[in-house]
């Protein structure tokens, strides 16, 4: 037998002879956005805790704040049931910080999914507004997920969220999608010893499961933001340059913008580098918006 | 060649060689999923290193070595052997359509014979007959001379045809361990 036999007879036995592969059918733009994601991929982030801030409260005077229930769609959350209520695997009450090389990563992440052909993502009917004007404000890393704020000149906000699948598997993104800063006006300027919610993202992940989000701008003193859950868990959100994210799981009747579910936002307390309460926001009973807790302003020590 | 100075279209380079590549892949893996798997990560690599691409045909052929390499990381992780050559067997002795009879059992013992080839003798044969890659391509996609790729071609046949001559009586000094017994588990190959 020589080789023309041999290679002719492999030809006779190709396992791929009727294997067809259309690369600009589904499968094919499913698998070039795949690889168009993963260029980014390098390792997997480590957990670091946000290093406290030290930082002197200048003014305690506080503002009223519009927290516009606006919404936005994150699909594929990693969302696992749990006992005592929903539970999205490694989510953790304290934020990890990224180091410059993450948040570049994430940041590319993000931009990839611009005008991407990625069928799965444009299913999800996701507005994808992130563009070469949008500037990444603020990552809120927790466990598995971590969340981007982009805010535009004109003050349009896109939300942007990656998921680690697993040990082996890098981020990738779920999908992004955006609406503007409640009214369409751009963000106000930060004022000083204020915080300001605006906007407050919610995460569809699947039947009742859910994420929340809230995200706004602050005096950059402020030492901590607390964020109270109506189930009376706290969660500490991430500070970056003037703005602060923070988001955790919850489940929901119905659509998660109906605002029926379980946790919500109850409060937000501003605590100042010596671990006083400054300023406390709360539910308005009577809208979605938050307002100045009374008796916080009361306990608010004098300044 | 070179490096390109202007980076490729990756999309326009997945559209000309996803196909290939697939195919590559799935006649290693007799998976789809992880033919598109390995599909998938080759061209991540391209897109990383899309400034590095050589131009024209060559970036065939450096696709062909970066799928290679993606294989090769595959096996190390998954290590299926038993499953991949269960799923080997049944699809080319099933799902191909064919009946038992004497053509089965011709392919079943052609393809007993090239697992027992070594994987560099299996590669390059199936490179020549499957992606019909000529020697000199074979050559880069392999990182290997040509003369080599001629001299492993020439053994790899030649032990493809010994594996494939007529079976001799059993006997205790003749028995060749079965493929699957091979200690070094692999999944795609």
């Amino acid at each position: 037998m020589n080789l023309t036999d041999v290679t002719d007879q492999l030809r006779e036995q190709d396992p791929a002879a009727n294997v067809a592969f259309d690369a600009t059918g589904p499968t094919g733009r499913r698998l070039l956005a795949q690889a168009r994601r993963r260029q980014y991929r390098t390792r997997r982030p480590t957990r670091r805790r946000q290093p406290a801030r030290r930082r002197q409260l200048a003014n305690g005077r506080l503002i009223p704040v519009l927290a516009g229930l606006a919404t936005l769609v994150v699909a594929s959350l990693l969302v696992l049931p749990s006992g005592s209520g929903p539970a999205i695997a490694g989510w953790t009450t304290q934020p990890d910080m990224l180091d410059g090389e993450e948040r570049a990563e994430f940041d590319a992440l993000c931009r990839s999914m611009v005008d991407t052909e990625d069928p799965e993502a444009r299913s999800l009917g996701h507005l994808r507004m992130i563009t070469d004007d949008s500037d990444l404000v603020i990552a809120d890393r927790r466990g598995q997920i971590t969340i981007g704020i982009y805010v535009e000149p004109d003050g349009r906000i896109s939300v942007c969220d990656v998921r680690d699948d697993d040990e082996e598997l890098p981020p990738s993104v779920g999908g992004f999608t955006a609406y503007g800063a409640p009214d369409g006006r751009p963000i106000p300027p930060e004022q000083e010893g204020t915080f300001e919610v605006v906007h407050e993202p919610g995460f569809r992940a699947g039947t009742g499961a859910a994420g929340l989000g809230v995200y706004g701008r602050l005096d950059p003193d402020i030492d901590t933001l607390r964020v109270q859950l109506d189930d009376g868990r706290t969660l500490d959100a991430t500070i970056e340059g003037g703005h602060f994210m923070g988001w955790w799981p919850t489940r929901c009747t119905g659509h998660y913008a109906s605002g029926n579910c379980s946790p919500a936002l109850e409060a937000i307390e501003a605590i100042d580098a010596d671990g006083n309460l400054v300023d406390r926001k709360v539910r308005d009973t009577n809208g979605p918006d938050l307002v100045p807790d009374p008796q916080a302003r009361d306990a608010t020590p004098p300044r | 060649v070179t490096g390109s100075h202007e980076a490729h279209d990756i999309s326009v380079l997945f559209e000309a060689h996803a196909a290939d590549l697939y195919r590559y892949a799935y006649r290693r893996c007799a998976s789809e999923h992880d033919a598109e798997e390995v599909v998938a990560e080759t061209f991540a690599v391209a897109w990383r290193r899309r400034e590095d691409l050589p131009q024209g045909e060559p970036a065939r052929l450096w696709l062909f070595g970066t799928a290679r390499m993606v294989l090769h990381n595959t096996r190390r992780r998954l290590r299926r052997q038993q499953r991949l050559t269960e799923r080997l067997r049944q699809r080319w002795t099933s799902d191909r359509g064919l009946n038992p009879g004497h053509r089965v059992v011709a392919q079943d013992r052609l393809q007993r014979a090239l697992e027992a080839l070594s994987a560099n003798d299996r590669e390059v044969l199936q490179l020549l007959a499957w992606e019909e890659l000529s020697a000199a391509e074979i050559a880069v996609v392999l990182d290997i001379s040509v003369p080599a790729v001629w001299k492993r071609l020439e053994r790899a046949r030649r032990r493809l045809t010994a594996q494939l001559e007529p079976e001799r009586p059993e006997h205790p000094m003749n028995h060749r361990a079965a493929p699957s017994a091979r200690t070094t588990a692999e999944d795609c190959r």
